[in-house]
């Protein structure tokens, strides 16, 4: 598995000139106070694996890692992040590397690091508790890829809306169909859905009027009709008057379907609707109030189901009720205009269909009877149509000018409608003018009637069929999309809990305190995307964290949560080990500090981890878990000395300023020497300050200076020492009495320094690398330390320099196991161990009480 | 957590273990949405609407039968 060797950077963020931070493969804890571009090296790690810097791109408007990411004084030339990894090829991955020429496992590693899943930031510690249900599923989805589910929910939805839409049409033709049938069978008795028993005794009843006999089944029409053809064969040659019946009839009724046109009521009932609704001055959203009282009762909520604010069931389910019943008249006639669209659609079918029927009656009409035209017939078609197309769009488009306009063309007293009913009396004129009997008329009346009931019936059977089967499918595509979604929420609870037990297991070993734990995540089930976030609190079950927990307990909620997620991640893609956590803990006491470092040092040990912070306690706590945890090998401890603009942070170690001075001391000019000396003698003393825990008086931004760090370390080594302060007192001697020169000088060369020969500028020089190689071990590459036991010995941490407690011989530095076995009585002396610290700390607590 | 399956996969798993046991659609649909599933055309809305309808068309006949 491949590790990052080092990071490479250069004009980005706070960094200007070429910096390196090395992690040969290892862990790196990097401490800086606040300013000093730890987040550099963290964001340009973003940058490079994602393209983005999630603190800049989409953070703002205006902000973006494109325009902010450079440094600001390094506008000519473009930054430059490389990232070189510990495989056997030292493969370096840049900005500007063609993926496929890396090797695969650098390519793998570089495709897992491209979605953000394993950077904390301070300020991303909160999101995903302080956010909304819906916002908190979307922080999640990374960890669900459901892609082609949410495509598969999608088209089953889109299938059950059709199946809608198409069952919706079957209904509405058959309804066409039965208004049609009533009118070929009027006069006679059918019920609400006629059936083939009342259509056979309608059609008896009509032939009996005409003395034909009965038929038993709709099958013998065919008999009925050939039995009225040879009655109406006894008039001669009856083609003429037949054709000319029909169309007589395909007017008359066209003529009917048109007065029986109900758009005057679809425009009143718009029109009123519209009124009404302009007089609310706000949207009204009965959907939602509806839903929402549901939600409320069925689920038992007692929070928002929008805002998940806390709130009062009963009061808010009352308010919605209330605004539902003052709201009644509107939803009243909304449900009638709809009933009055229904119906104006339904209408204008028919007209459509009489119309056609007409066209064709009149288009086969002998050649002297082509005089009456069919230009008339046209134009109310032409007009119905508009007609029918203004009104197919759902109510809400409905443009009630748009209605008018055909149908005033078509309306009662219209000229279209009068010159139809003068071509109707024209036919009736021609058809009373041939030598026809009465009897004929009726006979062909009753064959045409008996025709068309046939073909309508025959239609009717066939929609009311297919109305039935597009019913089905609507059942079994609304079951199909049920299943889909609850087979999905099922699955994704299944996740979650998972996701749980694992945010939990980690919380309670961040915070090991009663009345706390029991983290869920839950699919919220009235909403699709949505997650709650539950917890328990003392005797309260299931409550939002926000409503009980402290700001610390909160970071570490949120922390538990990251890392859980990180491990889940890691379980998918077991060869993408990074985990960067940017100064993450702010508000958290030691306690918490240390039971964050031991869940990140064991439960994450074999992950690489950049770990940033500003706080110099946690990471003396951390260096010191480190050995604890048995991973100090794994880890490299860096301190960035100071920040400037034009220099960027400072990484170099004590060691490489130790050669400096002493080149300097050989060839130096007196300011450089001073200069050197002075910061060498810092960052020494910044060292002792929290290896010694010296006494202090606390100062803003804990930015010491050389005079009031000396006295303290001076006066700590030569009284509880004695043995590290003979072994340097020459050098701790000078330094303490040349106080004016080490105070002058200070970390930085300046106008007092002037006035400093180069003789006292070496000797000064000289003892702080004397200083400084008497408490620097070289192998460890840390300073010496107070020994946990003995009493008064100071040893580096591997036991390469140790500098024995008085009258003792050196002791080893041991494990803490064997420590607390071989020396309880000592544990009061165990600073530097951060569990032996507390516990003694417990104990002193204990006696005080 | 079982890492054989995607969690795509074991939605669908359960999916269809729903089907089979859902009574109110028809055996005859379901085999056609699962061979939708084999032939990847879970996300075409047509060629779900049209497995639906050849479901309970057969469906229909075979319950004459």
């Amino acid at each position: 598995m491949p590790r990052i060797r080092r990071l490479d950077l250069r004009g980005f963020r706070g960094v200007r000139k070429d910096v390196a931070l090395l992690f040969d493969g290892k862990s790196l804890l990097l401490f800086g106070e606040n300013g000093t571009g730890k987040s550099s090296f963290v964001d340009a790690l973003e940058k490079l694996f994602t393209g983005r810097v999630s603190t800049l791109d989409g953070r703002a408007q205006g902000l973006s890692s494109d325009r902010h990411g450079p440094h600001i004084r390094s506008v000519d030339s473009p930054p430059r992040i490389a990232v070189t990894f510990d495989d056997s090829a030292s493969s370096t991955f840049t900005q500007d590397s063609a993926l496929p020429s890396l090797p695969t496992e650098i390519q793998n590693y570089v495709e897992s690091a491209r979605e953000n899943l394993y950077i904390l930031r301070r300020l991303q510690v909160l999101a995903f508790i302080d956010c909304q249900p819906r916002e908190r599923y979307d922080l999640l989805r990374p960890f669900l890829p459901l892609s082609g589910i949410e495509a598969m929910e999608d088209a089953l939805r889109a299938a059950r809306e059709r199946a809608e839409s198409e069952a919706q049409r079957s209904g509405q033709e058959v309804a066409r169909l039965v208004t049609d049938l009533r009118r070929e069978l009027r006069g006679q008795d059918l019920g609400q859905e006629p059936t083939q028993v009342e259509v056979i005794s309608a059609i008896n009843q009509i032939l009996k009027d005409v003395g034909q006999p009965r038929i038993d089944d709709l099958g013998d029409l065919e008999g009925a009709i050939g039995r009225l053809d040879a009655e109406l064969a006894r008039f001669g040659d009856l083609t003429r008057q037949l054709r000319l019946s029909n169309a007589e009839k395909a007017l008359g009724e066209l003529i009917e379907s048109i007065s029986s046109l109900t758009i005057g009521q679809l425009v009143t009932a718009v029109e009123a609707l519209g009124e009404r609704e302009a007089q609310e001055a706000r949207v009204f959203y009965e959907a939602v109030l509806q839903q929402g009282i549901r939600w409320i009762q069925e689920e038992g909520r007692e929070t928002c189901p929008l805002c998940e604010q806390p709130i009062d069931p009963s009061g808010v389910v009352a308010y919605a009720r209330g605004q539902l019943e003052a709201m009644q008249q509107v939803l009243d006639l909304r449900r009638r205009a709809q009933e009055a669209l229904d119906r104006a659609r339904q209408t204008l079918r028919s007209a459509q269909e009489a119309a056609a029927r007409a066209g064709r009656a009149i288009a086969s009409l002998a050649e002297e009877d082509q005089r009456l035209g069919d230009e008339n017939l046209r134009e109310v078609r032409s007009t119905i149509d508009n007609a029918h197309q203004a009104v197919s769009g759902d109510l809400r488009e409905l443009i009630v000018e748009r209605i008018l306009d055909p149908y005033d063309a078509i309306r009662e007293g219209s000229r279209a409608l009068r010159n139809l009913a003068i071509d109707l009396e024209r036919l009736r004129q021609i058809l009373a003018s041939l030598p026809s009997a009465e009897a004929a008329q009726r006979l062909l009346s009753v064959r045409q009637r008996i025709v068309q009931t046939q073909e309508i019936w025959a239609k009717l059977t066939t929609a009311r069929t297919d109305a039935k089967e597009t019913s089905i499918r609507v059942g079994v595509a609304t079951r199909l999309y049920e299943d889909a979604l609850t087979a999905r929420k099922e699955e994704v609870q299944g996740i979650f809990d998972e996701l749980s037990d694992d945010i939990d297991a980690i919380y309670k070993l961040l915070v090991d305190t009663e009345g706390h734990g029991g983290v869920r995540l839950e699919v919220r089930e009235a909403v699709q995307g949505s997650a709650n976030l539950w917890v328990n609190f003392y005797d309260k079950q299931r409550v939002d964290p926000r409503a009980y927990y402290s700001d610390a307990r909160l970071d570490m909620l949120g922390l538990s949560v990251f890392l859980a997620i990180r491990r889940w991640d890691r379980k998918q893609r077991p060869n993408f080990d990074l985990l960067l956590l940017d100064d993450i803990l702010t508000s958290v006491d030691n306690a918490h500090l240390v039971h964050v470092s031991e869940v990140l040092l064991s439960e994450f040990r074999d992950y690489q981890i950049l770990l940033t912070t500003h706080d110099r306690i946690w990471f003396e706590h951390f260096r010191d878990i480190q050995a604890r945890c048995r991973v100090a090998s794994n880890f490299i401890n860096k301190v960035i000395h100071k920040w400037t603009i034009e220099e960027g942070p400072d990484l170099r170690e004590p060691a490489e300023e130790r050669h400096s001075l002493e080149d300097l001391l050989q060839n130096g000019q007196i300011q450089d020497i001073a200069a050197m000396a002075g910061r060498l003698l810092e960052h020494v003393l910044q060292e002792m300050r929290y290896t010694f825990r010296l006494s202090i008086q606390a100062k803003r931004g804990e930015q010491y200076e050389i005079g009031e760090l000396w006295p303290a370390f001076y006066k700590e080594v030569r009284t509880n020492y004695p043995t590290l302060y003979q072994a340097g007192r020459q050098a701790l001697d000078l330094l303490e009495v040349q106080w004016p020169v080490r105070n002058w000088i200070g970390a930085h060369f300046n106008i007092w320094a002037r006035n400093v020969s180069r003789t006292v500028a070496v000797e000064f020089g000289r003892a702080v690398c004397d200083l400084f190689d008497l408490v620097y071990c070289e192998q460890c590459r840390q300073t010496v330390a107070p020994s946990a036991t003995p009493l008064g010995q100071v040893a580096c941490r591997r036991g390469h320099k140790i500098y024995p407690a008085p009258g003792k011989e050196p002791v080893q530095p041991r494990s803490r196991d064997e420590l607390v076995r071989e020396t309880d009585g000592d544990l009061r002396d165990a600073r530097l161990d951060t569990a032996l610290y507390f516990e003694w700390k417990r104990a002193e607590t204990g006696r005080e009480n | 957590m079982s890492e054989a399956l995607t969690v795509e996969e074991r939605i669908l798993d359960r999916l269809f273990r729903k089907l089979e046991s859902d009574e109110s659609i028809p055996r005859e649909v379901v085999r056609r949405i699962q061979v939708l599933r084999q032939s990847g055309r879970l996300k075409d809305p047509d060629a779900i609407l049209e497995a639906l309808s050849q479901g309970v068309k057969e469906h229909a006949q075979n319950s004459k039968t």
